[in-house]
C-alpha cells in the first residue's frame, strides 16, 4: 500500500509539474514540495527501516530520487525556499542538542569529549589538510596557486571538511531510541566539534586570505565577536523567552518552539549571528539554568518529526551525484582518509581520557556522518575565496554528499552494537501539544491508532496540553 | 539561472552526463516557455524564438509594496487562439508574480522589471532562487557555481542596525507572548463567555493588529511575507479541511425541509446587493481617479466581497443570538451556518474557475467550465490518497504529521495549478468526513490541535498584509449595510414561504449572524490567486466588516434581557 501510495504522489507531482511555467510554478511550489517531502520521505523511511537501514537514510533517498539530479519531481523555484524550512531544522535540532546538554550529567564525561574535540578535531583537520596538500597536483583549483597558497587552500579544505554533524546524531538517537555514554559523548564532541570547526574557519580563513586572491577583511575580528558573542547574548534572550512562555503560558510550547526557531533562522541571518549558536546556547541555558528543561526536550522530540523529514529530505534532494561523477575520485579519497583518522584519532583521544571501552571501540563512528554545517562552509568558502573557491566548494561538495548517505548506516550499525538503543526513556509524543476545543483523545476510537511502534499505548501517556503548568523538574529527559 | 544551470551544464559535458532540467523542451510545444534569468545574465543569446506561442517570461519577480503599487495596465498579451477567454481581461499577473508577457524581440535581451508598470500586490511572489553573478569566469574553466546551491538570504540588515532590529523583534516576541499568556488567562477566557465575543476574534484581534504593527514597523517586510506564502498556502488549506470534514452529508438528511432555499435566498440576496453596492463604491472610485470604469477586475472583486460578505458563520456570537432557543433549534442553526459556508467556498471555486489567468505562459488552456472539472476531479483524486495516507497506522506524532504533509501537498499542488487551497481542501475534507474507517476521530482531533494557531497565523500575515484605505473603510460600510438589508429581506422571503421550525430568536440570530473568519480566509486566497485586483480595498472591508460585525452583534446581544441558561450546550455540534 505505501509503495502504491508512493508512487501515486509521484505521478500526482509529475501532473503539477506540467503545469509549470517553465520549471517555474504559478503557486506555492514550496508548499508542494514540502508536502511531498514529508509524505515521500515518510514512506521510504519506511522501506528502509523494512531494509533494515535507518529511517534516516530513506528520508535522503526520498530527497535524491525525488531531486533535480535523477526524477527532477520537486519544483525547480522550491529548491531555494526548501532552505528556510532547513534553517528552522537546524534551530530545532541546535535547541535539542542544548537540552541534551546537562552539564552536570555531562560533566562525567566532559574530560573525553574535550580530549576529543582537540585530538579527533583539530586532528582530523590537520591530517585532511596533509592530505590536500599531498594530492595537491591532482587537484586542478590547486595547480595555479604559489606554495604559501597551496598550504592555505589546504588548511582551509582539512578545516571545512572535518565539520560534523549534530543533525544526524541528534536524529539518529531519537529514532532509535537511545542512551548512554556512547550517545551522550558523541553529542558533546560533535556539538563542540562543530564550535570548534565554526571558530577554526574563521581563523584559518582570515590568515589564509591573502595567499588565495582575496583581501584581509580588516573588520573580520570584529564580525567573529559580533556572529559568536551575538548569537550568545540572543540565545540568551531566547531562552529567557522560552523560560517566560513555559513559566507563564505552558500550553502549546511545542508550536511556540517552532515559531521561534523560525526567527531564529530568518533574523539570525538577516544580523549577521549563527542560528545554530544561538539556538545550542539557548537550549544549553533552558536545560542547565531553569527547571523547564524536560518540558521543552519533550516539547521538541514532539514536533521534531517532520522538520527532521523535510530537512534531510531536502538534504537528499541537494546532493548532485553528476558532482559525484566529477570529483568522484578525489573525495571518496578524502572521505577515507576522513574516517580513517576519526577512527583512529577518537579512539586514542577516548583511551587518553580513560573513557569506557564501548565508547572507545565505537565513539569514532558517531563523529563521521556530515551535513549542513560542512556545506554552509563550503559555500562560505566559495564566497570567501572566489579565485578557487567553487572549484573546491564542489569537492567538498562530493566529499559531504558521500558521508551524507553512507555514514548513518554505519553510525546506527555502531549503535547497534553499543547495546544502548531503546534505552532512552520514552517520550509521551507532545507532537504539537495544543489545547484541543473538542477533544477526543478520551474516545475509545482513538485506541487502534493509539499504539506506538514500541508497543506502548499513548492514550495510556499522560497529555501535555493538559491545563496543567509544566511541573518543573530536574530529572534529565534521556535517564 | 535556468540558462546559466544549462549553460553550466554543457561546459561540463565531458566530466558530467546530462541531468534532465538541463535537456530543453522542443519549441514546437506550445506549452514550452522560454525563462531568460534575470538581468544580468551576460551568456550567450537565446536563439530567437519563432514559434508564435513562445514568449520570454521574466524569471525575476519584483516585490511591489502597496504604498508604489499602481492600477494594473491594460492588457497586452493577446488573446489566446481557441484558448479559453481571459476571465480577467487582463494580463496574466498573477502567473508571474505581477509581471507582463510580452512579444520577445529577435534576440532577446534579458528583461527588466518595471516597477512602476507592475499591478498592485499585497503580498510578494514566493522569492525567487536566488540570481547568481555575471559569468565572469573564462568559459574555459568548467563552470561549478551552479552544482553549490546558495540559500536565498533575506537581505542583510546593515550592521548600525542589527541591533535595533533584534529589539524589535524581540518585543515583538514579547508581545507575542503576552498575548498568548492574555489569551489563555480564565480571566480573559470568562470575559469572553460573557460578552459572547468569537473566539478567534477577541483572540484574535490583537494579533491581527501585531500583524499590522510588525508590517509598519518592517518586521514582516513584504519579503518575509513573501517567504510566508507557503505557510499561507498551509493555513488556508487547513481552514478548507476543518470545514469540510465537519459536513458529514448522512447528517444532512436531518435538515429541515427546505433548508437549501433557505440558504440559497439568505446567502444569495445579501451577495447579490453586496456586488451591486461594493461595485458601485469601487466604480465611483475609478470614477474619481479617472480610470477605465469598468472591467473585469471590477465585476470579480465585487463578486469576491459579495461571496465573503454574505457568509453567516458558526461562531460563539450566533450561539449567543439564539441561547434562549432550543438545543434543537440551535442544532439546526449551526448546520445552516456551515451550509452558509459550503455555498460560499463553492462560489469561490466557481469565481476561480471562471476568472484564471490566461495567456500564453499558462501551460493547460481548458475552457474555464472545465476548471471547475479539473478542481473537483483532482480534489476527489487527492481525497482518495489522502484517505489511503491518513488510514496507515501510526503514533499520534505520525498521524499528526501526516496529516501536516498531506494538508501541505494538496494545498501546494492546487496553488500550483492555480486552484484555490481553501476549496481544494475543502472538498478532501469532505470525503474524508464521509468515507468509511476509524480514522475520523483522530482526523477531528488533530485538526483541531491546529485550528486556532493557524487561524492566528492567518490573522497575523492577514494583519500585515492589511493597508487599510479610505475606500475600503467606505466599501466596508456599504457591505455591512447591504449584508444586513439582503438577510432581513432574505428572511423576510424565506420565513413566509417556507414552512421552518426555527423559533423567532434563531431567526433573528440568523439575520445578524456574524461573518467569522473565513471571509478573512477568503480574500487572503483571493490576494494569493489574484494579486491585480484591488486589495487593500477588499482586505479592508472584510477583516473591518468582520471585527465590526462581531462586536457590535456582541454588544447588541448584551442589551437584551438576560437569560439564565448562558453555558454553552454541549449538545451543539462546534
Amino acid at each position: 500500500m505505501r509503495i502504491l501510495i508512493l508512487l501515486a504522489l509521484g505521478g500526482l507531482m509529475a501532473v503539477a509539474h506540467s503545469f509549470e511555467v517553465a520549471g517555474d510554478t504559478i503557486g506555492s511550489g514550496t508548499a508542494l514540495s514540502v508536502g511531498f517531502l514529508i509524505l515521500a520521505a515518510y514512506l521510504t523511511g519506511w522501506v528502509a527501516k523494512l531494509l533494515g537501514m535507518p529511517k534516516l537514510t530513506g528520508y535522503l533517498l526520498a530527497g535524491l530520487l525525488s531531486g533535480n539530479t535523477l526524477l527532477a519531481l520537486l519544483p525547480e523555484a522550491s529548491s531555494g525556499d526548501l532552505k528556510i524550512f532547513t534553517g528552522v531544522a537546524v534551530s530545532l535540532i541546535a535547541l535539542t542538542a542544548g537540552t541534551e546538554l546537562e552539564i552536570k550529567t555531562m560533566r562525567p564525561l566532559m574530560r573525553t569529549v574535550a580530549w576529543l574535540t582537540g585530538l579527533a578535531g583539530i586532528g582530523t583537520a590537520l591530517i585532511l589538510a596533509i592530505a590536500a596538500w599531498l594530492i595537491r597536483d591532482q587537484l586542478p583549483f590547486m595547480a595555479g596557486l604559489t606554495p604559501a597558497g597551496t598550504i592555505a587552500m589546504a588548511a582551509v579544505l582539512g578545516v571545512v571538511m572535518s565539520a560534523n554533524s549534530p543533525a544526524v546524531v541528534v536524529a539518529l538517537r531519537t529514532e532509535m531510541n537511545a542512551d548512554g555514554p556512547l550517545c551522550r559523548t558523541v553529542l558533546g564532541a560533535v556539538v563542540m566539534g562543530d564550535l570548534l570547526v565554526i571558530l577554526l574557519f574563521a581563523g584559518v580563513g582570515a590568515a589564509a586570505a591573502p595567499f588565495l586572491g582575496s583581501e584581509s577583511d580588516q573588520g573580520a575580528l570584529v564580525h567573529l565577536v559580533w556572529h559568536i558573542g551575538g548569537s550568545l547574548v540572543v540565545g540568551s534572550g531566547v531562552a529567557g523567552l522560552l523560560y517566560l512562555f513555559m513559566r507563564f503560558v505552558g500550553q502549546s510550547t511545542a508550536l511556540f518552539v517552532v515559531a521561534l526557531s523560525f526567527v531564529v533562522a530568518e533574523v539570525g541571518a538577516r544580523i549577521g549571528l549563527d542560528p545554530l549558536l544561538v539556538a545550542l546556547s539557548a537550549g544549553i541555558l533552558v536545560r542547565n539554568a531553569s527547571p523547564y528543561g524536560n518540558a521543552l526536550h519533550e516539547a521538541i522530540e514532539g514536533s521534531s518529526l517532520p522538520v527532521y523529514l523535510v530537512f534531510f529530505a531536502a538534504a537528499g534532494a541537494s546532493i548532485h551525484l553528476d558532482v559525484l561523477m566529477v570529483v568522484g575520485i578525489p573525495a571518496l579519497l578524502f572521505v577515507v582518509v576522513r574516517a580513517i583518522s576519526f577512527l583512529t584519532t577518537a579512539w586514542f583521544a577516548a583511551t587518553i581520557a580513560g573513557a569506557e571501552p564501548v565508547v572507545r571501540r565505537l565513539v569514532g563512528f558517531g563523529l563521521l556522518p556530515q551535513a549542513g554545517l560542512a556545506l554552509a562552509l563550503g559555500l562560505l568558502m566559495v564566497k570567501t575565496f572566489p579565485a578557487v573557491g567553487q572549484a573546491a566548494g564542489t569537492l567538498v561538495l562530493g566529499v559531504v554528499a558521500i558521508n551524507e548517505i553512507v555514514m548513518p548506516i554505519v553510525y546506527r550499525i555502531a549503535l547497534l552494537r553499543s547495546g544502548e538503543v531503546g534505552r532512552a526513556a520514552h517520550n509521551p509524543s507532545s507532537a504539537f501539544a495544543i489545547a484541543a476545543p473538542d477533544s477526543s483523545s478520551q474516545n475509545p476510537v482513538n485506541a487502534p491508532w493509539e499504539e506506538s511502534e514500541s508497543g506502548l499505548l499513548l492514550a495510556e501517556l499522560p497529555r501535555v496540553d493538559e491545563p496543567k503548568p509544566a511541573a518543573p523538574s530536574t530529572a534529565p529527559a534521556s535517564q | 539561472m535556468l540558462l546559466i544551470h544549462s549553460l553550466a551544464l554543457a561546459l561540463l559535458a565531458p566530466w558530467a552526463p546530462p541531468t534532465p532540467d538541463a535537456a530543453p523542451r522542443p519549441a514546437s510545444d506550445p506549452a514550452v516557455v522560454e525563462q531568460p534569468t534575470a538581468p544580468a545574465v551576460d551568456v550567450e543569446p537565446s536563439p530567437p524564438v519563432t514559434a508564435p506561442t513562445v514568449v520570454e517570461v521574466p524569471r525575476a519577480r519584483p516585490v511591489v509594496p502597496l504604498s508604489q503599487a499602481v492600477p494594473p495596465p491594460p492588457p497586452v498579451v493577446e488573446a489566446v487562439p481557441g484558448g479559453a477567454t481571459n476571465g480577467t481581461g487582463d494580463t496574466d499577473s498573477s502567473s508571474t508574480g505581477g509581471e507582463q508577457f510580452e512579444e520577445p524581440p529577435a534576440h532577446p535581451s534579458p528583461p527588466q522589471p518595471k516597477l512602476a508598470d507592475a499591478p498592485t500586490t499585497a503580498l510578494p511572489a514566493e522569492p525567487s532562487p536566488p540570481e547568481t553573478e555575471p559569468a565572469t569566469e573564462p568559459a574555459t574553466e568548467p563552470a561549478t557555481e551552479v552544482l553549490v546551491f546558495e540559500p536565498p538570504a533575506a537581505k542583510p540588515v546593515a550592521s548600525e542596525d542589527r541591533p535595533w532590529f533584534a529589539a524589535k523583534v524581540f518585543i515583538g516576541l514579547v508581545a507575542l507572548l503576552v498575548l498568548a499568556y492574555l489569551g489563555g488567562h480564565p480571566a480573559i477566557l470568562r470575559l469572553e463567555r460573557r460578552v459572547g465575543v468569537s473566539r478567534v476574534v477577541a483572540a484574535g484581534f490583537p494579533f491581527l493588529a501585531l500583524g499590522l504593527l510588525a508590517q509598519r514597523n518592517g518586521i514582516l517586510t513584504d519579503e518575509v511575507l513573501g517567504h510566508l506564502r507557503p505557510l499561507l498556502h498551509l493555513a488556508l488549506g487547513w481552514i478548507g479541511l476543518v470545514i469540510g470534514t465537519r459536513i458529514e452529508l448522512g447528517k444532512l438528511n436531518a435538515v429541515p425541509r427546505g433548508t437549501v432555499s433557505i440558504v440559497g435566498i439568505s446567502t444569495g440576496v445579501p451577495l447579490v446587493l453586496i456586488f451591486a453596492g461594493c461595485g458601485a463604491v469601487m466604480i465611483g472610485a475609478r470614477a474619481i481617479a479617472g480610470d477605465t470604469l469598468f472591467d473585469a477586475v471590477v465585476v470579480r472583486d465585487a463578486l469576491v466581497l459579495g461571496a465573503a460578505g454574505a457568509i453567516a458563520a458558526d461562531t460563539e456570537t450566533l450561539r449567543y443570538g439564539a441561547r434562549r432557543a432550543s438545543a434543537e433549534a440551535r442544532r439546526t442553526l449551526v448546520q445552516l451556518a456551515t451550509l452558509d459556508e459550503l455555498a460560499a467556498l463553492v462560489g469561490l471555486a466557481f469565481l476561480n474557475a471562471y476568472f484564471r489567468p490566461t495567456g500564453v505562459a499558462v501551460t493547460w488552456q481548458l475552457p474555464n467550465t472545465a476548471w471547475l472539472f479539473v478542481t473537483f476531479g483532482l480534489a476527489l483524486i487527492l481525497g482518495i490518497v489522502v484517505y489511503s495516507i491518513l488510514r496507515l497506522p501510526a503514533t499520534r506524532t505520525e498521524s499528526i504529521t501526516l496529516l501536516l504533509g498531506s494538508v501541505a501537498f494538496v494545498s501546494g499542488i492546487a496553488s500550483t495549478l492555480h486552484l484555490s487551497p481553501l476549496v481544494v481542501c475543502f472538498v478532501v475534507g469532505l470525503l474524508l468526513a464521509n468515507f468509511p474507517g476509524h480514522y475520523k476521530a483522530r482526523l477531528v482531533d488533530n485538526l483541531a490541535r491546529l485550528e486556532m494557531p493557524i487561524y492566528l497565523v492567518l490573522l497575523i500575515v492577514a494583519g500585515a498584509m492589511w493597508r487599510p484605505n479610505l475606500l475600503g473603510w467606505l466599501a466596508m460600510l456599504v457591505l455591512l449595510t447591504a449584508r444586513y438589508i439582503g438577510r432581513w429581506a432574505a428572511g423576510q422571503i424565506v420565513w413566509r414561504n417556507i414552512h421552518g421550525d426555527l423559533p423567532d430568536d434563531a431567526r433573528r440570530s440568523l439575520v445578524f449572524a456574524p461573518m467569522g473568519t473565513l471571509p478573512i480566509a477568503v480574500a487572503v486566497n483571493v490576494a494569493l490567486l489574484y494579486p491585480d485586483g484591488e486589495l487593500p480595498t477588499i482586505l479592508t472591508a472584510i477583516i473591518g466588516g468582520a471585527i465590526l460585525c462581531e462586536l457590535a452583534l456582541a454588544l447588541l446581544w448584551r442589551r437584551d434581557e438576560p437569560v439564565t441558561v448562558t453555558a454553552p450546550n454541549p449538545e451543539v455540534p462546534r
